[in-house]
């Protein structure tokens, strides 16, 4: 298992960050209209938070293949680097959908 | 590369072997997978056979609902038409969506899932025969007798997504509903069978050195599709379950007059409706990235960059479910976040369909059938995307929402990255399971009459959609400009209907399966599939040193063939394959798999009964048949987990391997985890719904009960403990360690039902009453949900008695007791789930 959340960790951390905004939109949505600011700062807590995650992510799956020097990236180290390259994408592109209100 | 198991890998150079194989251990092989006769063809369970009765009861209904398609455009051809009655016309459009995704599009991709993988993967078999057969003849049982609702004028008639307050009782108050919720709810067992028996088959029977990047494309798409069928069917699982209950015992989850709230249903309905489009999308995608390297001659460009967008894909279809709502009045930041994920979802599809442009241009393409159907489904599946991107921003979609424009979105859509891949999928893969491969002239008929047909049915739809035409009217009135697009929409669902009936003339003159021999390999595939094969798959299990085998390794299919690989033989006489391991593929044991006998079929028949009574509310018969379910489900299980005359065998050039596993190591507790993930997936989403009906109506609810939640929660802790005790003190062995371990068993299921009745007095004793306030009926569901458990605990518990009573309980065979002890903790787990929530949250 340990392997697989390495590898789909960006894509994790993408799913984390989408049902964290959704929670935190719904909640806006039952609490008095005043507290909108609190939500959306709730929200780019969670962005920064997750986007962090995703570039650490790519960070140590980058590290690893260069230690590797191996002629083709292991399938994980490379899932890992480009997943969390787009998961860190996904993670702007919804921080920003929620911020624009 | 590291080991993954401790297997040394220096051991594959010793394949393939040298020398002759001694006589008599291809007959063997033979004997062992022979063809069925008379009765047995109902109670075959090869994939072969199966296989092609999947596939061939999936193309039964495509065509079945496509004449309705007919029906209906015939009825809509012109404006205030009286070819259909408006009650028929209803229960037409409701059967035409509800079969072409539940009884075609998913099955249809998951038995094309059953019926090559394992030739793909190099297995003898998929790891659970049995399953798969059970799953095809629910799937067939099931299937037609919901058709059949059409014939009494049963049918449903509230649209494929059924959404109350217009399927509640007072707006339908006959039993046509019951049989959308009943029978859905039943058929989606039969995917989730399917799924299970797919991702095991994927994760640990291929081929030895198939590791993951080796793996081909199809079987990751299959393997995708079915992990997202595990996250997302428990959710119209959920759904159907908690509509019927409110039909017949008025609990309100969906009533607003009683404080529940029909959204609910949406969210339910579409996060498992919006997935349920690339469930059907990526199989498709899979097959397309198979086929169009082989018919340009050309590898796949940007193999991993595919899987990686198909895992992409996965995701984010999880998060664009409320793109079907953006019009009930959702909180902007809501609408805005699923918006901005449906626009994302485009680019992981575009990432493949660049991929195949690429492979095309890379090589020299064939415009042989399977690649005409290739790329035109290419072509359709990029219009609709188009259409997809433009749906995806909410103030286009306001307009656009429920006409004409959407269905002609949906329809290329599924279309394009469905059907037409699956026609490439027919053509190519055809000549591997017939003596004949299907006739290219009448191929390239079909397709053309086909494309053309597609096109010119769904293309005016989009004005017609923009002109205002609204889904789901059974007429229209003159002079809106719609009559000459309905027309030509029309014409064109002929000329799409024609192209179905030269198919099936082309099948009717050359398809010729289940015989000695097949057509080869005409297209040059590169895959192990195409390696020569008979009922027993291949001959041998080859070593894979490559992503397209055939094509890198020349000597593959000779080697194979002459049984110089791993397990030439079949070692302890019976049906067996090779269980390897996750990542790497590395050979671990031998799994001797099951011969054929009656008891999945009856256990098939006896549910679709239950179901089908269930129905027609005739509880008491309903009742027994569930039984007969049970019973025969049991006879089943009773032959596995078998004694086992040599714990070892050589499967090849010296290699020895055990022919027993348990624990985590063992395919049937792979099997029980991704199972109780389905279970975990419905108590999740039921404690989501218990959530959302608190969110819609707080000030309808009232305090939870005053008793001892800290007493429910530690006899679930025990119960937890003393199932995985009992596993434990059965692995250590000792003379008493069976009945010791089972009674430890058999303790830990009655505790969990005892929390649960604990549970269950709390809330009674409270007086909340499920049918007069939504968090009575959350609060019961979440219980009936526990009770299911808890029932099933029960007969594990008296299954787990009587293995020990027949003596097959044994220190060396803990498999059953394993997976008995996972589902037992899970149960406890799940308990504590349904016990704390509704006490915690929204508190006193």
């Amino acid at each position: 298992m340990g392997r697989w959340a390495y590898g789909l960790g960006g894509l994790f951390a993408w799913g984390l960050h989408f049902v964290g905004i959704y929670a935190f939109a719904s909640l806006d949505a039952q609490t008095p209209a005043d507290d909108r600011r609190l939500w959306q700062l709730a929200a780019v807590l969670l962005s920064l938070a997750c986007a962090g995650a995703c570039a650490g992510l790519a960070a140590l799956a980058l590290r690893r293949m260069k230690a590797r020097r191996e002629a083709a990236p292991a399938l994980m180290d490379q899932f890992a680097a480009l997943g969390a390259a787009a998961g860190l994408v996904g993670v702007a592109w919804q921080a920003l959908a929620a911020l624009i209100v | 590369m590291s080991s993954e198991t401790g297997f040394d890998r220096r051991l594959y150079d010793r394949f393939p072997t040298r020398g002759a194989r001694p006589p008599g251990e291809l007959e063997a092989l033979k004997e062992a997978w022979c063809a069925p006769r008379g009765w047995q063809w109902l109670t075959v369970i090869n994939n072969n056979f199966v296989g092609v009765y999947y596939v061939g009861a999936a193309m039964l209904f495509f065509v079945l609902a496509g004449i309705l398609a007919l029906l209906m455009r015939t009825q809509l051809a012109l404006p205030l038409n009286g070819f259909l009655p408006q009650e028929t016309y209803n229960q037409l459009f409701t059967m035409h969506g509800t079969m072409m995704m539940f009884l075609f599009a998913v099955p249809a991709v998951e038995a094309l899932g059953a019926l090559l993988l394992p030739q793909m993967l190099g297995a003898r078999d998929l790891p659970f025969p049995r399953l798969s057969a059970y799953a095809f003849w629910a799937y067939l049982i099931g299937g037609l007798a919901f058709f059949c609702s059409l014939f009494f004028g049963l049918a449903p008639n509230g649209g494929w997504f059924m959404y109350p307050p217009l399927t509640s009782t007072t707006w339908s108050p006959g039993i046509n509903a019951d049989f959308w919720l009943l029978g859905i709810g039943f058929i989606e067992i039969s995917a989730i069978a399917g799924a299970v028996e797919i991702i095991v088959g994927v994760l640990r029977t291929r081929a030895p050195g198939m590791t993951l990047d080796k793996l081909p494309i199809f079987a990751w798409a299959m393997l995708i599709f079915a992990g997202m069928i595990i996250i997302a069917f428990p959710s119209v699982i959920l759904a159907t379950l908690l509509l019927e209950l409110e039909r017949a015992f008025g609990w309100p989850f969906f009533d607003s007059v009683k404080g529940g709230d029909p959204l609910l249903w949406q969210h339910l309905f579409w996060f498992f409706g919006h997935p349920e489009v690339y469930i059907i999308f990526l199989p498709a995608a899979g097959a397309m990235s198979t086929i169009i390297p082989a018919i340009a001659r050309a590898p796949l460009v940007g193999y991993r960059l595919v899987v990686l967008a198909m895992l992409a894909t996965g995701f984010i279809s999880f998060g664009v479910w409320a793109h079907h709502m953006f019009t009930v009045g959702m909180p902007t930041m809501s609408v805005n976040v699923f918006s901005a994920a449906s626009m994302a979802v485009s680019v992981p599809a575009g990432v493949q369909v660049f991929a195949w442009i690429a492979t095309l241009a890379a090589g020299r393409m064939r415009f042989s059938a399977p690649g005409l159907f290739a790329v035109g489904g290419l072509v359709i599946f990029v219009m609709g995307g188009l259409t997809g991107v433009m749906v995806a921003m909410v103030p286009f979609d306001w307009q656009a929402h429920d006409t004409y424009f959407v269905v002609a979105h949906l329809h290329y859509v599924l279309i394009g990255g469905m059907v037409f891949p699956l026609f490439a999928a027919i053509y190519y893969w055809t000549p591997l399971i017939s003596r004949r491969a299907l006739s290219e002239r009448l191929g390239r008929w079909v397709f053309w009459l086909m494309f053309a047909g597609m096109h010119l049915t769904f293309l005016p739809m989009h004005l017609t959609g923009l002109m205002g035409m609204p889904r789901r009217v059974y007429t229209y009135l003159p002079g809106r400009d719609w009559e000459a697009t309905n027309l030509l929409s029309t014409a064109g669902a002929f000329l799409f209907a024609a192209a179905v009936l030269l198919w099936v003339i082309d099948m009717a003159r050359n398809f010729r399966p289940f015989g000695a021999g097949n057509a080869g390999n005409v297209h040059d595939g590169p895959g192990l599939e195409w390696l020569p094969n008979d009922l027993y798959s291949v001959r041998s299990i080859p070593v894979v040193r490559s992503l397209y085998p055939l094509w890198d390794q020349p000597d593959l299919a000779r080697d194979v063939e002459a049984g110089r690989y791993l397990l030439p033989n079949n070692p302890t006489g019976g049906r067996e394959t090779l269980v390897t391991s996750v990542m790497n593929a590395e050979p671990q044991y031998l799994l001797r798999m099951p011969r054929p006998s009656p008891w999945h079929v009856w256990a098939a028949v006896f549910t679709a009964a239950f179901f089908l009574l269930l129905t027609v509310q005739a509880y008491a018969a309903a009742a027994v048949f569930a039984l007969l379910a049970v019973w025969t489900i049991l006879q089943w299980c009773w032959l596995l987990d078998r004694p086992m005359e040599r714990p070892e065998v050589d499967i090849g050039a010296g290699i020895r391997v055990p022919s027993y596993a348990s624990g985590v190591r063992s395919h049937g507790w792979w099997a029980m985890a991704i199972t109780l993930i389905v279970g975990g997936m419905v108590a999740l989403l039921a404690g989501f719904s218990y959530v959302f009906l608190w969110s819609s109506r707080p000030d309808l609810w009232g305090p939870p009960p005053k008793d001892s939640l800290l007493l429910i929660l530690g006899l679930q802790a025990a119960a937890a403990l003393l199932a995985a005790g009992g596993v434990k003190t059965l692995a250590r062995g000792g003379a008493r360690a069976p009945a010791a371990a089972t009674l430890m068993l058999a303790a830990a299921a009655l505790l969990v039902a005892a929390a649960w009745g604990l549970d269950l007095r709390g809330w009674a004793a409270g007086g909340l009453q499920p049918s007069q306030s939504p968090q009575g009926a959350a609060v019961a569901a979440l219980l009936s949900w526990q009770g299911l458990f808890v029932l099933t605990a029960a007969f594990m518990g008296l299954y787990a008695l009587l293995r020990l009573a027949w003596g097959y309980v044994r220190p060396g065979q803990p498999a059953t007791f394993e997976v008995i002890g996972l589902f037992l903790a899970y149960a406890a787990g799940q308990g504590a789930f349904a016990a704390a929530l509704p006490r915690l949250f929204p508190g006193a």
